[in-house]
């Protein structure tokens, strides 16, 4: 019961990561998984003094996430703010210092992001969920297309059509595409039976990615 | 989520939450003072050595205690509810062995620990601290 709720309360709080959390979200979080133990563990404590935790703190989940939606200076007070460690290719030693931020790991995590050279950062800016986010300079960027002047075709929604033999119908519908027209796509492919496919994608292109089942197998 | 179905989620979180509270401490209250009442018949009779009443009246107090004690478990300590319940075994044991003072003094712990149940489940101070 404790652990369908839990599942129900983690769906309700959003689809982040662990990392990628909020200081107050990583907080609620590691509450609720304690108050979830306790009537587990000790059944000498109601279930309910457990649920009526859990819930309480996913009233308060959202009422701060609300009031961090609609106001900046809230959004500042609860989450921070973000916090700039390079500026155009020097290190900030005051703003590293204030964060608590060892050189060392500063370096091994721009390393991690490919960019061994301080001196080729433009900006290296501490999020408040602790992940680095890092803006190159412009001579050490790979040229886009853009750059170099291609005229390129945007990318359409890639829509999963056929799983296991079963097309999804929703899907279908939602790249535009008739069932005969999924029938002749696959005739043409030599593909008798839709039933015979493991795969099938509509891709960015707009293109049908054909995967028959055990074609991949050794 | 939508802005407005996240409001409606936390008023519909503490509206369950606080009627549910509201009702249950007036269940323990009311229930609490009838087991209390049942202890106190119980105890007069001790105390006048009527020793049928008293067992006719810790009959009807053990009748009432099965129904309670379900409903007490789903909220409140279940390690209290032993306690009660291994008071009114002793209890009975001394109304049959007819032991005047020790089972004056069980009726006095037994309805002190009743008191102490729905007072430790109230939204105090004391209880918050």
């Amino acid at each position: 019961m404790l652990y369908v709720l839990l599942v129900i309360v983690m769906r309700l709080m959003g689809k982040r990561q662990i990392g990628q959390l909020q200081p107050f979200e990583l907080v609620i979080t590691i509450i609720i998984a304690e108050l979830s133990v306790v009537p587990m563990s000790n059944t000498g404590i109601p279930l309910t003094n457990g649920i009526i935790g859990i819930l309480v703190l996913l009233a308060a989940e959202i009422f701060i996430s609300l009031l961090v939606l609609n106001s900046e200076r809230v959004r500042a007070l609860i989450c921070g703010t973000p916090t700039i460690l390079i500026n155009n290719g020097r290190l900030i030693a005051e703003a590293m210092q204030r964060l608590r931020v060892n050189l060392h790991d500063l370096l091994e995590q721009l390393r991690g992001k490919e960019y061994p050279n301080v001196s080729d950062i433009a900006y290296a800016i501490l999020e408040n969920n602790g992940t680095l986010s890092v803006i190159p300079k412009a001579d050490v960027v790979p040229p886009s297309a853009r750059d170099l002047g291609r005229a390129v075709i945007q990318p359409l929604f890639p829509v999963t059509l056929i799983v296991d033999g079963n097309v999804n119908l929703y899907n279908l519908k939602l790249a535009g595409i008739a069932m005969d027209a999924l029938i002749a796509q696959a005739k043409l492919r030599q593909i008798p039976d839709l039933r015979d496919v493991f795969f099938a994608q509509m891709t960015t292109q707009g293109q049908i990615d054909w995967h028959l089942r055990g074609e991949g197998d050794g | 989520m939508h802005k407005w179905s996240g409001w409606l989620l936390i008023l519909v979180i503490m509206a369950v939450i606080t009627t549910g509270g509201i009702l249950s401490q007036r269940y323990l209250d009311r229930s609490a003072d009838e087991l209390i009442s049942q202890l106190e018949r119980v105890q007069q009779a001790v105390e006048q050595k009527d020793w049928m009443t008293s067992e006719a009246g810790f009959a009807l107090l053990d009748q009432h205690w099965s129904r309670v004690h379900n409903n007490w478990a789903l909220f409140t300590d279940h390690l209290e509810l032993d306690n009660l319940e291994l008071s009114l075994i002793r209890l009975q044991k001394l109304i049959e062995t007819r032991d005047e003072v020790n089972a004056r003094v069980e009726t006095g712990e037994a309805m002190d620990m009743i008191r102490h149940i729905p007072e430790r489940e109230r939204l105090t101070w004391r209880n918050i601290f």
